[in-house]
């Protein structure tokens, strides 16, 4: 059983400051800086890395409980930390198979790297499934060009988790899913 | 859902080298492997925990201001009214419901539970019903709340505005259905064309 089984992650202070700030983050339309400082220093970020990496090994089951928790209190902060914790936690199920493919991402997470999901696309109502967003093939990676419509956790992402098409073979059209570094060139973030 | 900062990215020519490729998978539901269904399955669970803990917040707010409720035509508080009462336990038995539909798929997918075809659909199915119930319940929430819940002072008004967002989130009630419908019917998502 995992650590967090009976302890949870964050403590009703830090949940009781949660809940103050709501209203102010909705009244000032701003990024919840300070509940996010609160929750990567309770450890909420690693809290899916599996154990045998550094974290508290949660289960689904269990990260279920802390994300009601935290959305009882302030909901839009467990939406968007909601990014982060699903890439950890598909990372984390592949390494429990032995599909250690993703195990840079579980230790990434371990050092501070946040998550943030790139799937939304205007004129695709099957998300994930396939994409308006153009893959191309380019020598050691691949090359990107579309829009992804409102992801969360803009200010703080290191990596950008997203996914495109490419249709160089239009018999067998390809989803290429790719976590893209905050410093890589060639996008531009917009307000909304 | 505004605190989310939840901007657009704009890719032009963006290059990820290959060793922060995840994945390359067949279009559609061909690709879903394990890693996908996988976002899946944290993804809607977690949505729908997130849309049922705000519907509890709506709730047992309403509980403690319709003690507090008068009406001239009312002896006692609005808590002693027919159709106060009948609203009240329709958000109780939404939200009676919603919690162990939640509790029940997010340990089966812990557990590995072998759904095997079923796992997809089941796992949009309990994000539809957990946001469409909260919605429901927040809903009612600003019925109860009368004129007063519009206002920002009330804290309702911004978790109704919340609340609706749920519905938006991947699967929307549209691909939910057609998930369940084309599982249960046995029709592959990837037939062409989609319909009729």
């Amino acid at each position: 059983m995992a650590v967090g089984t009976n302890h949870p992650v964050l403590s009703d202070d830090i949940l009781a400051r949660c809940a103050e700030r709501a209203p102010v983050y909705d009244r000032e339309n701003r990024f919840f800086h300070e509940d996010f400082e609160e929750l990567r220093q309770a450890g909420y970020l690693r809290m899916i890395v599996p154990q045998e990496l550094g974290g508290l090994g949660m289960s689904l089951a269990q990260v279920c409980q802390e994300q009601r928790r935290l959305a009882y209190h302030a909901a839009p902060t467990a939406l968007a930390v909601n990014m982060h914790l699903y890439w950890t936690g598909v990372a984390a199920d592949l390494w429990r198979t032995g599909d250690k493919s993703l195990e840079w991402l579980l230790r990434g997470a371990m050092a501070g790297e946040v998550f943030a999901a790139g799937h939304a696309e205007t004129g695709n109502d099957l998300p994930l499934l396939y994409s308006t967003t153009k893959a191309e093939r380019v020598a050691g990676g691949y090359r990107f060009t579309g829009r992804k419509s409102f992801g969360s956790l803009m200010p703080v992402w290191t990596f950008l988790g997203m996914h495109g098409m490419d249709t160089s073979d239009p018999q067998a059209p390809k989803i290429v899913h790719a976590f893209m570094p905050r410093n890589t060139k060639g996008y531009t973030i917009n307000e909304t | 859902m505004r605190a989310t900062r939840s901007d657009d990215t704009v890719l032009d020519k963006a290059v990820v080298p290959d060793q922060y490729i995840a994945r390359v998978v067949a279009t559609g539901a061909a690709g879903i492997d394990l890693f996908v269904l996988a976002i899946f399955a944290w993804a809607e669970p977690m949505f729908g925990n997130i849309y049922y803990a705000l519907a509890q917040r709506a709730f047992d707010w309403t509980v403690e201001n319709v003690k507090k409720k008068t009406s001239l035509a009312m002896s006692r508080s609005m808590a002693y009214h027919a159709e106060v009462q009948h609203a009240i336990a329709d958000m109780a038995l939404e939200l009676e419901a919603i919690g162990p539909h939640l509790d029940s798929v997010a340990q089966d997918w812990s557990d590995g539970v072998d759904h095997g075809h079923m796992w997809g659909a089941k796992l949009v199915a309990v994000k539809h019903r957990a946001v469409e119930g909260a919605w429901k319940v927040v809903d009612t929430a600003m019925d109860l709340a009368g004129g007063f819940g519009i206002f920002k002072q009330s804290g309702i008004e911004r978790l109704f505005r919340d609340a609706r967002l749920g519905r938006i989130h991947p699967a929307n009630a549209f691909l939910t259905r057609e998930f369940m419908a084309k599982t249960v019917l046995g029709i592959s998502i990837d037939e062409k064309p989609r319909w009729g």
